[in-house]
């Protein structure tokens, strides 16, 4: 196992999403999100077509009111907590989430040999 | 039935920030009216609330695409789109003596006559062996300077729950012509008006998904789509397809997502036809549905070390070195 870092608790904003592991032209492999209890991630593609990102910008992956994860490419919703597709092309589908490693100090690590892996 | 082509595409969001962001970054220009983005010739994207009470009804699936806009060339055509559709449903005439209804599918629809703009600038001019110089001498083909702004709206896509009965609506109750077609996906159309290869693709789908799938600019021509995608690329967008260039209809294509819940494309270079072509139907897939596909990548110079500046000690290799 590689455990490769990426932020800490405290860079990600709460209640927003920020995406994680770029490649050369700045589209990233998966994204964190704060919740209240929590810190999520998931892989960067829709369940609707593999590969297709979700974001319509870098890093903008929720809705207007930060309550839901949106594909971009079809307005499909999700439900952050658990990344189950809500509405949309891939109803019923999930995210593919990504185990996160968070120290005491609230580094936020991720198992990059996972990653290359599971992330094309 | 003269349709000419799309007049504007009009879309329901919560972020009308968001939206308003990209479609500058795209290259379109926010006009003197609030959210309307519009091309070189005055088509446009218009932006409203999604609970604009103004708007036509949301498709169930939430698509925020909420009205698609013809233009036509005469007030008679409108005459003959509102004798034809009112035979079985209701057509609701605008303050501007537009006239609207509803497609078998649920998409709003709008006529109204044509007040497009010419565009008279050139397009994309490339020079051939054998050929006169299609761009004059000493004029370059590269500028960094080069306007981006999109030239027209080209066409818009539809997820649709049964591409024949649409097909046959456009088809028989507007007299648009199918120009190619996906085997069991859906056909090409372009309405009577125009020769472009498509204004219209539909797409079959699960019912829940009826909705836009993207909708497309013309650019001036291949340069100008790979200046305008690798800009909006640098700016932080991304992309869902692309750059590559398309069998059906040749244009060259470069998809992004946008903040409107679908695609938005640049496309350049598209084919035209008129009414001696014979529709090609080809099976959906990755073969088919390009010609070739690139990706983007960073810029680089792949021009070795640099040379040492004159005047240094060392400058100058020794004789027989070799780098």
């Amino acid at each position: 196992m590689s455990l490769r870092p990426l932020c800490h608790i405290g860079d990600l904003p709460e209640g927003g999403a920020r995406g994680f592991l770029a490649d050369s032209i700045g589209q990233d492999s998966i994204f964190l999100l704060r919740l209240e209890e929590k810190v999520v991630a998931y892989r960067d593609s829709c369940p609707h077509i593999e590969g297709a990102r979700m974001a319509w910008r870098r890093h903008e992956y929720l809705d207007a009111e930060g309550r839901h994860i949106v594909c971009h490419g079809h307005g499909a919703l999700f439900d952050p907590a658990s990344g189950l597709c809500l509405k949309g092309p891939c109803e019923g589908a999930f995210l593919s989430a990504v185990p996160l490693h968070i120290t005491e100090a609230g580094e936020i690590l991720v198992d990059a040999s996972h990653l290359a892996e599971e992330v094309p | 039935m003269d349709i000419v082509g799309l007049d504007s595409l009009v879309f329901g969001v919560d972020d009308i920030g968001a939206c308003a962001t990209f479609l500058t970054d795209f290259g379109l220009t926010a006009t003197a009216e609030a959210g309307v983005f519009e091309a070189l010739d005055g088509t446009a994207i218009r932006l409203h609330r999604r609970d604009d009470p103004a708007l036509p009804p949301a498709l169930p699936s939430g698509s925020m695409l909420r009205e698609t806009v013809y233009a036509v060339s005469s007030a008679a055509v409108l005459e003959d789109i509102r004798a034809e559709i009112s035979r079985d449903r209701v057509v609701s005439e605008g303050a501007d003596g537009s006239i609207g209804f509803t497609d078998d599918a649920g998409f709003a629809l709008r006529f109204r006559t044509d007040r497009r703009r010419p565009v008279t600038l050139p397009g994309e001019r490339v020079n051939i062996p054998g050929q006169p110089p299609l761009r004059g001498v000493n004029e370059l083909g590269v500028s960094p300077e080069a306007d981006l702004t999109p030239r027209t709206l080209s066409h818009v896509v539809y997820f649709v729950p049964d591409f024949a009965r649409a097909e046959a609506f456009y088809a028989e109750r507007l007299g648009f012509r199918t120009v190619d077609r996906f085997t069991d996906v859906g056909p090409f159309m372009r309405p009577a008006g125009t020769t472009e290869h498509h204004t219209l693709f539909l797409i079959q789908t699960p019912p829940q998904m009826t909705g836009i799938e993207h909708f497309s600019f013309h650019m001036a021509g291949p340069t100008g789509l790979m200046q305008a995608g690798a800009r909006l690329s640098a700016r932080g967008y991304q992309t869902f397809w692309g750059p590559g260039r398309h069998n059906m209809g040749s244009n060259w294509f470069w998809y992004f997502n946008c903040p409107m819940g679908c695609h938005a494309e640049y496309d350049a270079d598209m084919d035209q036809h008129d009414d001696q072509w014979v529709p090609r139907e080809m099976p959906p897939g990755p073969e088919s549905s390009q010609s070739f596909l690139m990706q983007l990548r960073q810029k680089w110079a792949p021009m070795g070390p640099r040379p040492a500046p004159r005047g240094e000690a060392g400058a100058t290799a020794p004789a027989g070195a070799v780098a």
